[in-house]
């Protein structure tokens, strides 16, 4: 109760007072400054060294095509009814490309049926021309040799007279007929065409896989001699090419790759670039055959591959590299007896890059394996200043 | 009869001469005492540059030295910095706290029954103790340091707070001013007290303790005021950064830190003022109670 009355006592004594009040000042200042320093330290992430191979990832761009493409033909003068692919479409074997106009076949095959008629007529007539031209000269030769005496003479007169009158007689036949058998030949092979897409009813489907390189008909256009679309073999080796810069060339045949398909997002492992030609204006042309049956599509893609460096033991991410006026260092973080007790302390060791790519740099200096660097921080780190590590 | 006036004027003059004499040299001597807490204030409101400047011939040992009465401008940047921005400085201010209270707390609690010990106890053997105390209490540290680092390493306590508690604990300075309070109170008071009661522990508690409550309250504030600016004893047996107080802490000044320096100064002598300022009475009347004992 005295002791409590004498606490009283102290407690109502202004020093005390004032003392105690000052303290309790003081330990709430302490925690709002430990607050503030919480805030005001620089927040890092740390990383060791790596020993690793710097890899020097490169992307080219260009196109897979086929290495042949195939013209389709159609004959002459026949209208397109519909066309039912354009060009880039790919197309599998069977599809329907375009269709004839049914009644504008018929009437071709009925003009061919007539013109091959014709030509039928012209050979017969010229046929049977040729056969009284042939009875004509028998009778006046027998006409002849009747009034004729040298028996021996005769003989051999008349045996060159036949092969000479054969033979020129026998000579305008054969090329009269035989000019109009081509012609009829033609017409029938026209015919023959014609007669199958009619079984198809005037539709013309594709004989490959492949893709439309080019459609050179429309609907209601008349087809030409002209091919009427160019298609690209899926069934051939598609090929990519692409076209680089002397700077960015860092390839050679042989380097395996990835092709990517840019639209349908296909990925091939282990394509080999085939050969890397000269082009023009420092170009180089990279070609890399895509085996057969790989790919069913051809469009643009992106080749990319991967050159590798020899081993280094200390590597850094780019982001722990910092250079000032004295050259490169990396900020090591050290455990140091502080005022605070034991801290992590900012350290700038100085370094000498052997080899960097686009993330890490190769280094060299005095570090240590085990030690621990800056790879991020979240406001500029000081010579010897604290630092807080944080965890990931 | 004129002239015994003549001459009494004249003694009048020549004692109100002196006196304003007198006067001048001690207002003249608490001003030139009072400069460093001056400095210490305006330290505190100039930047570091500019004191920096003034500092020049103590930072680098070059060049000169000047006072500085009014910063060009005043900020109170350090002051922020030390007690917002600085966890250090709450450290070792804490530590300071810590060590004083503990070593205080202790020397109280040993020198009062101690001091009671030797103020009722009359003999042969209690006057030489009390004057090996005596010689104990002249010894400075610096001749006690080495048997004192030997106890504490041999007792492993070293870098330890103990290692600065300890020793400071058993001083014979405040065992010295309790006694003389103790011995102030008139032997009448402790003959009344023993009508009612027999018990010496009550006799310490009820009439010893709060009539001598003066002497121990001066103990305890001179206690304070001594070991608040220790340095010695840290230094020795402190290695740790974390354990020091801020009396090793302050001496790391240097051109980018001075206000700071400043500030944080100021600040530490905050309480050093509030016990000058409310405890006087107590310091003076427990020194000139032991004076007047002597």
């Amino acid at each position: 109760m005295q002791l409590l009355k004498r606490a009283r006592s102290f407690a109502s004594n202004r020093g005390s007072r004032a003392l105690a009040i000052f303290l309790a000042i003081m330990a709430v200042l302490t925690m709002i400054s430990r607050a503030v320093d919480s805030l005001m330290i620089p927040q890092v992430s740390v990383s060791g060294f790596e020993e690793r191979k710097l890899e020097y990832p490169q992307e080219i761009a260009g196109r897979v095509g086929t290495v042949g493409k195939r013209a389709l033909y159609c004959q002459e003068n026949l209208r397109i009814e519909n066309v039912w692919v354009q060009q880039n479409d790919t197309v599998e074997k069977g599809d329907l490309l375009f269709t004839l106009d049914r009644e504008q076949l018929d009437e071709k095959i009925r003009q061919l049926e007539l013109e091959s008629h014709k030509y039928d007529l012209q050979i017969a007539d010229i046929e049977n021309a040729y056969q009284q031209q042939i009875k004509q000269q028998n009778d006046i030769f027998q006409g002849v040799v009747s009034g004729n005496q040298g028996g021996v003479i005769v003989t051999a007169d008349q045996g060159s007279m036949d092969e000479t009158q054969s033979g020129s007689t026998g000579a305008v036949k054969d090329n009269a007929a035989a000019l109009l058998q081509l012609d009829k030949r033609e017409v029938k092979v026209s015919l023959d065409s014609l007669y199958a897409l009619r079984e198809q009813e005037g539709n013309v489907c594709a004989e490959f896989s492949g893709r439309v390189y080019e459609c050179a008909i429309s609907t209601g256009s008349l087809t030409s001699s002209e091919p009427v679309m160019i298609l690209e073999d899926f069934n051939k080796n598609l090929r990519f090419e692409g076209v680089v810069g002397r700077t960015d060339l860092n390839i050679e045949a042989g380097v395996g790759c990835t092709l990517k398909m840019e639209e349908e997002g296909t990925i091939l492992e282990e394509v080999a670039i085939s050969k890397v030609v000269q082009g023009e204006e420092g170009t180089y042309r990279v070609i890399a055959e895509v085996e057969e049956g790989a790919l069913r599509q051809t469009g643009n893609a992106v080749l990319s591959f991967t050159k590798e460096s020899k081993n280094y033991r200390n590597c850094i991410p780019l982001s722990a590299l910092y250079s000032g006026k004295t050259g490169y260092y990396v900020i090591a973080v050290e455990e140091d007896m502080t005022i605070l007790g034991i801290q992590s302390v900012a350290k700038f060791v100085p370094v000498s890059v052997i080899e960097s790519n686009d993330e890490y740099a190769a280094v060299e200096g005095d570090i240590y394996e085990s030690e621990k660097i800056v790879v991020q921080a979240n406001k500029e780190v000081k010579e010897g200043e604290r630092v807080r590590i944080v965890e990931e | 009869m004129l002239q015994q006036k003549e001459i009494k004027e004249a003694k009048v003059l020549k004692s109100l001469i002196v006196k304003i004499i007198s006067v001048l040299i001690a207002a003249a001597a608490c001003i030139l005492s009072c400069i460093p807490l001056l400095i210490l204030a305006v330290g505190t409101v100039t930047g570091n540059y500019e004191m920096a400047a003034y500092l020049e011939g103590m930072l680098w040992g070059e060049g000169e030295t000047y006072l500085l009465l009014f910063p060009s401008y005043p900020t109170l940047r350090g002051v922020v910095e030390a007690l917002l921005e600085k966890p250090e400085f709450y450290v070792v201010f804490w530590n300071s706290v810590k060590l004083t209270g503990c070593i205080v707390a202790g020397q109280i609690f040993f020198a009062v029954p101690a001091a009671w010990g030797f103020s009722r106890w009359h003999g042969r053997l209690s006057s030489l103790l009390f004057y090996l105390y005596t010689i104990l209490m002249l010894l400075p540290f610096q001749v006690t340091m080495l048997s004192n680092y030997i106890v504490i390493d041999g007792m492993r306590i070293l870098d330890t707070h103990a290692a600065v508690i300890l020793p400071a604990v058993f001083s014979t300075f405040p065992v010295f001013i309790i006694y003389r309070s103790f011995l102030g109170i008139p032997e009448e008071i402790y003959e009344a007290f023993s009508l009612d009661s027999n018990s010496r522990w009550q006799m310490f508690y009820h009439v010893g303790v709060p009539l001598a409550l003066p002497g121990i309250k001066s103990a305890a504030l001179l206690g304070i005021i001594e070991y608040w600016n220790m340095v010695e004893q840290p230094l020795l047996f402190l290695k740790t950064p974390s354990r020091w107080p801020f009396s090793l802490y302050i001496p790391g000044i240097s051109y980018d830190n001075v206000q700071y320096i400043f500030a944080c100064s100021l600040i530490v002598l905050t309480p050093m003022i509030l016990i000058m300022f409310w405890g006087k009475d107590d310091i003076s009347k427990g020194i000139s109670n032991m004076a007047v004992k002597s």
